[in-house]
């Protein structure tokens, strides 16, 4: 199976001899596989008598207007540039003005073959939510907790930088002020678009402070990120919680209440009987404010589970082809001693550890996966045909 | 209060050198001190200051006069010496009434005329006002004997931004007064969380804490208290929540 041309090796020697005769930009690496092409043009024909066919295919709904302008407009502006690089490099004496023209045409073209390209593949609904990050200490004991905390850190600088509104919304420690489990609450639509390739296990190689012989261990921490697809916890919304299927405990002192004591305890667990789902808060001081997240974050639980639920329907009556990332798999490896991070999805390799680790060069990552996953779109769409 | 154990005092050094100071008001649970020590520590920057105040919270010393504040439901009421800290089952109280108000609300009603008697910080008058648009209110009124309890709540108004809300402020003792507040005109709503702790086992029956840092003006309470309730306020009302000590729930006493 061949992927879309901008990966072809081939198509790459091609495109240097081109450059070399005359300098000129080419449109090969935004030419689209003609099978896409194939498809984009049956997909305008078909339109009216396709609608019973659609619903079982992975197609999103497409816009068909859309799609068959750009399809056109794709088409000739193809065809003008074959003919001004013919010009070019027959006629000298129309050349200079061919060049300019060829040149202006050549931006439009770009941009016209991007967009047929993402009006063509299935666009992620979910990737334009605010997100839920959560971090757990896998392997490694007190290693593994240090870099949870470190990973904790890493996400709230590179929230930081893009300017989005976030939070820590939950923070267990251990008596050593260890984190063994936290909560991220991303409020930036489309943060989960970038944040959900951070779903998996993280590697962490490096000699921890206070190991004495000098010998690099390896830990592990595990990153869960779910969309958050209702902002709030809402009563009387289409809320998966419902109140009387929950038990709310506070875990304020025992004894007298009320004007006889004055207590700073405001924790607030939450019990989902049906399911068993605990989720306890403490972090705030007002016990109303821990209840109202702890709300918010059952109702993730809940839909979490019904996410994963009809994914396991899907992957049962389909046998999906498509190799999905699982979340157990290692995704990533942070090398200390090497200064190096490796993504093992998408073979990316940076040697700025540092300024990853504060989030400030995280994007090199996230833009690598980004580029992987429209790779992967683009030849299972190919494979599909 | 449970005694800490000397190995709870040194587990808790080794993650803290302040945290054992704060494992006594907390009851030993390590988890909870750690928290106030985070809630402190976002208060108190420097270690010297830290350190002052986690001796201060070790000799008892309340947590939200330390830190200046309590959140409220929708506010952030703040606490000074000599006014009772809110509670958090008048939180919970008072989130009730304005859930029960929303739902009784019309849009044709008239404005409404609020009072809260004994208000302390105003935590309950100003947190129902949160809850409403200005233009809803008439007159809100707030009522305490303590000229230093009028004055935080002064400074609460203009902290928690609700200046645009007509709020007046009376000193007054509910019951030694010839008229009752208001009133030429009907109240609408009125609530009250008085002193309701009897005089007589005061001393046996609050918690350290309690007994000496919070205000015995607004804790020791006798059967006067309802004697004027009864008696002087409700003939001029329709809804009357009383905060009451056993049954903390929302109380709502109608009468036509
Ligand atoms: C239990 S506190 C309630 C404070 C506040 N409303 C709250 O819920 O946190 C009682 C308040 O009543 C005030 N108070 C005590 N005796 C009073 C009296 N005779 N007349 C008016 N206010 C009084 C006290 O100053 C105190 O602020």
């Amino acid at each position: 199976m061949y992927k879309y041309l901008s990966k072809n090796s081939y198509l790459r020697t091609y495109t240097r001899l081109i450059r070399y005769q005359h300098n000129l930009s080419s449109f090969q690496n935004y030419k689209i596989h003609p099978r896409l092409l194939t498809l984009a043009e049956e997909k305008c024909h078909n339109e009216s008598d396709n609608i019973s066919s659609m619903s079982n295919t992975q197609m999103p709904k497409i816009n068909f207007v859309q799609l068959k302008y750009l399809t056109n407009a794709y088409k000739t502006q193809l065809q003008e540039l074959r003919e001004l690089k013919d010009i070019i490099g027959n006629e000298p004496s129309l050349a200079d003005d061919a060049i300019i023209e060829y040149e202006q045409l050549m931006q439009q073209f770009q941009h016209t073959s991007d967009s047929l390209l993402h009006a063509l593949i299935p666009e992620d609904t979910t990737s334009s939510r605010p997100c839920l990050l959560e971090i757990r200490p896998g392997v490694g004991g007190i290693e593994a907790q240090l870099f949870a905390g470190e990973l904790l850190e890493m996400y709230c600088g590179y929230a930081v930088k893009h300017n989005w509104k976030y939070h820590i919304a939950e923070k267990n420690t251990n008596e050593m002020g260890n984190i063994t489990w936290a909560v991220l609450k991303i409020d930036q639509p489309n943060s989960f678009g970038k944040m959900k390739y951070e779903a998996g296990v993280h590697r962490v190689q490096r000699i921890p402070a206070s190991e004495s012989k000098g010998r690099t261990h390896t830990s592990t921490a595990a990153i869960v990120v779910r969309p958050i697809i209702k902002e709030l916890y809402n009563k009387n919304a289409s809320s998966l919680v419902k109140l009387n299927d929950v038990r709310v405990d506070v875990m304020r002192a025992r004894g007298k209440g009320g004007q006889h004591v004055n207590t700073t305890d405001s924790a607030v667990r939450l019990t989902h009987l049906p399911t068993g789902i605990t989720v306890s808060m403490q972090d705030e001081r007002s016990q109303n404010r821990n209840k109202a997240r702890a709300f918010e974050i059952l109702e993730q639980r809940l839909q979490e589970r019904e996410i994963s639920a009809k994914k396991q329907d899907l992957r049962d009556t389909r046998k999906s082809q498509v190799p999905t990332i699982e979340r157990s798999e290692k995704i990533r490896t942070y090398n200390f001693h090497q200064n190096r991070v490796t993504d093992h999805r998408c073979n990316f390799q940076t040697h700025d550890l540092d300024n990853v680790m504060t989030g400030e060069s995280l994007d090199k990552l996230i833009e690598a996966m980004e580029k992987y996953e429209l790779d992967q779109k683009i030849s299972d769409l190919i494979g599909h045909i | 209060m449970p005694r800490v154990s000397p190995t709870q005092l040194r587990k808790a050094r080794d993650v803290h050198k302040v945290l054992p100071y704060l494992l006594a008001p907390t009851q030993g649970s390590q988890n909870m001190a750690l928290q106030e020590l985070r809630w402190l520590s976002q208060s108190f920057k420097t270690r010297l200051s830290l350190t002052w105040a986690c001796r201060k919270r070790h000799s008892n010393y309340p947590l939200q006069y330390l830190l200046g504040s309590q959140p409220f439901n929708n506010l952030e009421v703040l606490c000074e010496e000599n006014v009772l800290i809110p509670r958090w089952e008048t939180e919970e109280w008072s989130r009730a009434i304005s859930v029960a108000l929303e739902r009784s609300l019309r849009p044709d009603m008239n404005q409404l005329n609020i009072v809260d008697l004994c208000s302390g910080t105003g935590c309950i008058l100003l947190s129902l006002l949160s809850y409403l648009e200005p233009d809803q209110i008439k007159t809100a009124i707030g009522v305490d004997i303590s000229p230093i309890a009028i004055e935080l709540i002064k400074k609460n108004i203009i902290f928690n931004q609700l200046n645009l809300y007509d709020v007046k402020l009376i000193r007054k003792d509910i019951n030694n007064c010839q008229t009752p507040i208001h009133f030429e005109n009907h109240i609408d709503i009125l609530t009250c969380n008085p002193p309701y702790i009897p005089t007589l086992n005061y001393n046996s029956s609050v918690s350290t804490s309690v007994k000496l840092y919070e205000p015995s003006l607004a804790l020791k309470g006798d059967l006067i208290f309802y004697k004027t309730l009864l008696t002087r306020y409700l003939p001029f009302t329709d809804s009357f929540f009383l905060n009451l000590p056993i049954v903390t729930n929302l109380i709502i006493l109608k009468h036509h």
